[in-house]
């Protein structure tokens, strides 16, 4: 018997402030109608301020799906990040955070989601390494960090479908037109080293909105840069259709 | 020589003029002659259309249109199809 898809909706980097209230009060409205779970990858307030986060806890709370986002470098800015955590953890959003994977089941088919919010560092080659100051060092220990958080709990997803959510870029390719000179400070190629490595059905991330919105990993792993600019239009429908595609093996870990 | 506020009042002018954008929406900052366009407007046309109208007054050198088109005026949400590979 034919399953029902899973759809989700995602749309990161919606700067939530006061005065973008009447933009954004509906935004949410009729998500329900049209996927199973809301995902908003990082970069959900202005400024990290407490006011923004309840602003967007309130229609939030509306949602009648789960809601699962990361936070961004614009949610950390004001150091309020523990209340602001608190605030949409309150109205039901799960923030995740690393060390915290969670697992939905809807209609009969378990969907784990893990995140972070990622930092930068550079692609490939160009990746930033520890190397000299000790500035430097500290910059790329963060990225690493990330990234072993996201290899804790991709190892432990024993889900159908596994998403994993970065505020930052874990590929090259979905930054592609933003300036080269920001590049290091809009992902890692070392936040995709764990996805890779342990599998996922799809990467979603922002922060790049001046970036492409499709990419995907060296093992082609479908990765959606789903930042407000970049789509231009109120949230990406992801679907994911079981029954009509060859099933693959993941890589070994 | 080109003066940054002054190319601000005349590209505000401008875009009010064409555009149909009321001026509570649209704040336009000006640089060093590069306009940035920020605030929301109704259409996809609105945006288009304060574009031009900004590349159109003498002295501006570049636009970064950072408008928004308000989300019920938006395009209708077209799913992605996405392969399942499900677990091995």
């Amino acid at each position: 018997m034919a399953r029902d898809p899973v759809k989700l909706a995602t749309v990161g980097d919606l700067h939530w402030h006061v005065d973008r209230r009447r933009t954004f009060h509906h935004h949410f409205d009729t998500v329900h109608e049209v996927a199973d779970f809301l995902v908003l990858p990082g970069d959900l307030t202005g400024s990290g301020l407490p006011e923004e986060a309840r602003l967007l806890a309130a229609v939030l709370a509306e949602t009648r799906i789960p809601v699962v986002a990361v936070l961004g470098n614009h949610d950390v800015h004001t150091e309020h990040t523990r209340e602001v955590l608190a605030i949409l953890r309150g109205a039901g959003v799960t923030v995740l955070e690393g060390g915290d994977a969670v697992t939905f089941t809807i209609r009969g088919v378990t969907v784990g989601f893990c995140g972070v919010k990622g930092f930068g560092g550079g692609f490939g080659a160009r990746c930033l390494t520890p190397f000299g100051e000790t500035t430097i060092k500290s910059f790329i220990a963060e990225t690493k960090d990330e990234a072993a958080r996201i290899a804790h709990d991709l190892a432990g997803l024993e889900t159908d479908l596994r998403i994993v959510v970065l505020h930052y870029a874990p590929v090259e390719e979905t930054v592609h037109g933003e300036p080269r000179e920001l590049y290091p400070f809009l992902g890692s190629s070392l936040l995709c080293d764990p996805i890779d490595r342990l599998g996922a059905d799809l990467v979603v991330h922002g922060h790049a909105h001046y970036g492409a919105e499709r990419g995907q990993t060296e093992a082609g792993i479908p990765v959606r840069n789903v930042a407000l600019p970049v789509l231009q239009r109120s949230y990406a429908i992801l679907e994911f259709a079981p029954d009509h595609l060859p099933l693959r093996k993941r890589k070994a870990g | 020589m080109f003066n940054d506020a002054a190319i601000a009042n005349k590209v505000r002018e401008a875009v009010l003029l064409t555009s149909g954008i009321s001026a509570q929406d649209i704040v336009v900052t000006v640089r060093d002659r590069v306009v940035t366009l920020t605030g929301d407007v109704d259409t996809p046309e609105q945006r288009t259309l304060a574009e031009q109208a900004a590349h159109g007054v003498d002295g501006v050198v570049r636009v970064d249109n950072q408008l928004f088109v308000r989300p019920g005026r938006w395009p209708p949400v077209e799913p992605e199809i996405l392969p399942w590979y499900g677990r091995h």
